[in-house]
């Protein structure tokens, strides 16, 4: 028997530790709900969950054949086969950055899209802006299989860096969740959020070396990828799966560090205030 | 040990005239004021024993379901506490976290784990839900297919079937036909017989009557009587017929009488309307805060 007493003071730092044992209480919620996300977009079609490998497979060949084959750009010169070049830059340095835009485009809406959850039971809202996050990741674990799929094609090898990237991979979740979770506080208190971040999220795709190669950017915007979490991530990825070199040791540690202090305060802030989004709706 | 055990709750809604009133409120962290607050619940207490089956009476707007919310703990009280002790269900709405586009199996995992039941209890109790459902070969269909009396059978087999100690049902008994009501109302017996504690909101005086222990008559945000079932149920009925007289008598007139009760609409005054439509919130408190102030007898004034 349970004894739940339900006071005027909820968001003590008690009650914050006590939401983190959540995730693990509720791990299965957690699943069905990853489960069901990535389910969404396919059901109904023949091949299902299959698409969610095949889809990015079609982007990133398209991206190898059109900006290799058809418009030639080179930034870097691949040993074996020169047709690799810009299409696999581009579509790595892609991948993190659609993750960290699907977090957040979803988490900013995501107590108002779960209202029936937030309003007529009891749910743990904490949850909700995980699993968003969680499946985001997913779907670029999946972009990044067929990445290595084609890697493995064109190049015959893959780096042993490879194996590192679940050092790059636990802090961009821990940003991407603490970025989810002010989002998601911000985006339930004032709706007009939900328009702003989409120019915002379109914004940090230019300032941040995607497109273009970090190397070029001119010495007084130099900022850009000395600052940007987001041109860490991208520079990391690309360093250990298309070059097979280390990103920067003080550099992944400041980015560690600035990841975790992003999951802190947004995870304080949002269960501080969590209480009263029932109200909000 | 009370199964529920309230003490000195109340609740208020801050009302805004518009959007950017509460903003600029917000902005200023609690230094101007731009809004005012709605009191929904005043000064509330209530014990429940276990196995007690407490109805809970009262018109539109009297607070019902804002007490329900809070002691499910769907909404915070704005101050007092809420004890529960054991396994709290709550069915304010059936089939919450239903997902159209998947089976009524795989809604099932889903609609338990979002009320908090354990993986693995679900898992043992799937053929017991899916017998009370009587939904057939549609279980395995998505639930898009189905009818909204299927959809809500769904979800109450869920509730009802995972043996809650204190179960919370708000109109519950409203959805299907008659011979699925008879199924439902039989479960309700028996889970009232077997020690579950129950409150229950209904507009149906039967239904208390045969069905509670014990009730309780809110008006306005108070407790104005609680005790035997049918004394209150008696009490209710004074107070409808109290209030239709009086709303007879400023018809008959034609201009607002000089009366000292709050005539609310029947519609769009309920508390469920006006805190999910923001809009006609608005309109209809002003209404309210425009009428006199209210005192029936027996309530106690505050």
């Amino acid at each position: 028997m349970s004894t739940k007493v339900l006071s005027a003071k909820p968001g003590s730092w008690r009650a914050i530790l006590g939401s983190l044992a959540t995730f693990y209480e509720r791990r299965w919620l957690i699943k069905y709900f990853v489960q069901r996300q990535m389910a969404r977009g396919y059901k109904g079609s023949y091949l299902g969950l299959v698409w969610a490998f095949l889809a990015p497979l079609l982007m990133v060949v398209m991206f190898t054949v059109i900006f290799s084959e058809v418009i030639g750009i080179r930034f870097r010169e691949v040993t074996g086969d020169s047709s690799l070049n810009f299409g696999l830059f581009l579509y790595c340095g892609l991948v993190p950055f659609l993750a960290y835009q699907q977090a957040l485009t979803q988490g900013v809406n995501v107590i108002r899209r779960n209202s029936d959850l937030v309003q007529k039971v009891v749910f743990p809202t904490e949850i909700l802006p995980l699993t968003t996050v969680l499946t985001s990741l997913l779907q670029n674990a999946f972009g990044l299989g067929a990445l290595m799929l084609v890697l493995t094609v064109l190049e015959q090898q893959l780096h042993w860096t490879i194996l590192l990237l679940p050092l790059v991979v636990v802090p961009q979740l821990l940003l991407t969740l603490g970025l989810s979770y002010l989002m998601a506080v911000a985006g339930t208190y004032v709706p007009d959020v939900r328009e702003t971040l989409r120019t915002f999220v379109r914004a940090t795709f230019w300032i941040t070396p995607i497109l273009w190669p970090a190397g070029r950017v001119p010495e007084n915007l130099s900022f850009l990828v000395d600052y940007n979490p987001l041109a860490f991530l991208v520079g990391a990825y690309r360093a250990l799966i298309l070059d097979g070199e280390l990103p920067g040791a003080m550099a992944s540690i400041y980015f560690s560090l600035f990841a975790v202090a992003v999951f802190g305060v947004g995870f304080v802030v949002f269960n501080r205030v969590k209480h009263n989004f029932a109200d909000q709706l | 040990m009370p199964a529920v055990s309230v003490k000195g709750v109340s609740k208020s809604f801050r009302i805004f005239s518009n959007g950017r009133d509460r903003l600029k409120e917000a902005l200023s962290f609690g230094r101007k004021k731009y809004g005012r607050d709605f009191w929904a619940l005043k000064d509330i207490d209530l014990e429940v024993e276990p196995g007690t089956t407490l109805g809970i009476l009262g018109r539109n707007g009297a607070g019902k379901s804002t007490l329900l919310n809070i002691i499910s703990g769907m909404l915070q009280p704005t101050s007092g506490t809420v004890e529960v002790n054991g396994r709290l269900v709550a069915l304010s709405g059936f089939g919450v976290g239903f997902d159209a586009e998947f089976t009524g199996r795989e809604n099932i995992m889903l609609n338990g784990l979002i009320l908090g039941i354990e993986r693995q209890e679900i898992v043992e109790r799937f053929d017991d839900i899916a017998a009370f459902a009587d939904i057939g070969q549609f279980i395995d269909q998505p639930i898009k297919t189905y009818s909204s009396g299927m959809k809500s059978r769904l979800g109450f087999a869920v509730a009802v079937n995972v043996e809650p100690d204190i179960l919370i049902l708000d109109e519950t008994l409203a959805v299907g036909d008659a011979v699925y009501k008879e199924t439902a109302l039989q479960k309700m017996y028996e889970l009232r017989d077997s020690g579950t504690t129950i409150l229950f909101v209904s507009h149906s005086m039967n239904t208390i009557e045969t069905f509670c222990t014990e009730a309780v008559l809110l008006h306005e945000g108070r407790v104005l009587a609680s005790g035997e079932t049918t004394e209150m149920t008696d009490q209710y009925r004074a107070l409808v017929s109290n209030i239709k007289a009086q709303k007879n008598n400023e018809r008959s007139d034609g201009k607002q009488a000089p009366t000292d009760i709050v005539v609310p609409d029947e519609e769009g005054e309920g508390l469920e309307a006006w805190s999910s439509k923001e809009g006609g919130a608005t309109s209809s408190t002003e209404r309210r805060a425009a009428a006199p102030r209210a005192c029936v007898a027996g309530y106690p004034e505050g």
